[in-house]
């Protein structure tokens, strides 16, 4: 159903992140939550439909590997069917936002497959010249680009991690990552912008070896 | 503004986390410093390029495997839960367990009822007898139970020292007697049981309380 709601009005063209898609989802949520609470057996499975791509891109974004991701997904979507009766209708969006990132810092935790931060210490540089970013630009393709980035994004500290994924891929506020990490919007604010920096850092490195 | 913009103000910039102030201040530096202004256009490209990772490496098979691993697991954690999963299943599980302890309170307060009751002739008729020597375990002694008496719940778990004892021996089968002997449990001498059992009541403080007890010929022997 919410599939049908925001499927056509991105069909007519608009950004799935607009706020009339992401009004009619919400709506759409909205129901289903309420129809998985009153025990219709579809609608839970609707609603793992309905936030699939949220929790799982979320969770590969934060884990980096495949296998984790859906292991968090899955545990996400486990918690949502358990907490189910006790979830507000209209904050099912954000709940699962805070629970995927919880279950990711939990498996941070366990795991020592994901790495950590190894840009803490990076010195500050002055960083390439606009033509030898021009030039790096041109010479690798958006793939590896995009293996960069994710690269650089394992290789943040965990809060900084979360952060500017919320922010940045998933395209939440400020204020909205603030009220889903448990920190005020300045803290946010802080740590995106170290995190942008450091990855900026990253890539300049990276695509340096490359060429 | 001559010095270069800080670093994670051109990220904030970037990302338009900056207050409308802050960044209509830098927006002059900006337009007139190509560094800065090749920086903010470096930082903004990263956004754009984060952003298009979301979907990125991600397919409608890997959502579908989350769904069925996500619903095979919640039937397994179904069918692992039994018959105890529902809330009416909890519901007869406690009235059956109540049922069981009314019944044994029942049964503890129907038991000193059960020997009074099983007595046999009557105070009007006096006998003699001699009490069994299993029969004097059972009194209480120092007004505790003795080891005896605490495996017969309802006779003397609560024994105290009795006001008098009682022993019956029917001299007849038409004429039973009790014979009234005191609290020093001696039996009187002219006691002669004819019959194949005598009865012992103890009639204790507690005017509620009576023990009755019938011995057997095997136990007079003892």
């Amino acid at each position: 159903m919410l599939l049908d709601a925001a499927g056509a009005l991105q069909i007519a063209g608009e950004d799935p992140r607009t706020e009339r898609v992401e009004s009619a989802a919400s709506s759409v949520a909205r129901n289903l939550v309420l129809r998985a609470q009153a025990g219709a057996t579809d609608a839970f499975e609707q609603l793992m439909a309905c936030f699939q791509r949220q929790v799982l891109c979320t969770a590969t974004r934060i884990l980096h590997r495949s296998e984790d991701a859906k292991d968090a997904a899955q545990e996400v979507f486990f918690k949502l069917y358990r907490y189910l009766p006790r979830i507000k209708p209209e904050a099912v969006r954000t709940w699962l936002y805070r629970v995927t990132v919880t279950v990711c810092s939990d498996m941070v935790k366990k795991s020592s497959r994901v790495p950590t931060s190894n840009l803490e210490d990076e010195p500050a540089g002055d960083g390439p010249s606009v033509a030898d970013e021009q030039k790096i630009e041109a010479g690798i393709n958006l793939e590896e680009q995009r293996a960069i980035l994710q690269d650089a994004l394992q290789a943040l500290p965990f809060k900084e991690r979360t952060a500017l994924v919320l922010r940045d891929i998933e395209g939440l506020s400020t204020e909205e990552a603030a009220q889903i990490l448990g920190s005020s919007a300045t803290t946010i604010r802080s740590q995106i912008s170290s995190a942008r920096v450091k990855v900026r850092r990253y890539c300049e490195r990276a695509m340096e070896r490359t060429r | 503004m001559k010095e270069h913009i800080e670093e994670e103000k051109i990220a904030l910039l970037a990302g338009g986390d900056l207050k409308a102030k802050e960044a209509d201040d830098l927006a002059g530096h900006i337009v007139s410093c190509p560094a800065c202004s090749a920086r903010l256009k470096s930082y903004q490209e990263g956004c754009r390029a984060f952003a298009s990772l979301r979907d990125t490496g991600i397919g409608e098979s890997d959502f579908a495997q989350v769904r069925r691993s996500v619903l095979y697991r919640l039937q397994q954690e179904k069918a692992s839960r039994s018959w105890l999963g529902t809330p009416l299943r909890w519901g007869a599980l406690a009235a059956v367990i109540v049922m069981v302890v009314a019944m044994g309170t029942w049964w503890q307060m129907r038991m000193p009822a059960v020997h009074v009751s099983s007595t046999h002739g009557s105070d009007s008729g006096l006998a003699s007898g001699h009490i069994p020597k299993s029969s004097q375990a059972n009194v209480a002694q120092n007004g505790k139970p003795s080891a005896q008496a605490m495996k017969h719940p309802g006779i003397a778990t609560n024994a105290v020292t009795p006001l008098s004892i009682t022993v019956h021996v029917p001299q007849s089968a038409n004429q039973p007697a009790f014979a009234q002997i005191g609290p020093n449990l001696t039996a009187p001498e002219e006691s002669k049981p004819v019959l194949d059992r005598i009865a012992i009541k103890l009639e204790t403080p507690d005017p509620n309380v009576i023990i009755i007890w019938l011995a057997s010929p095997e136990e007079k022997a003892k």
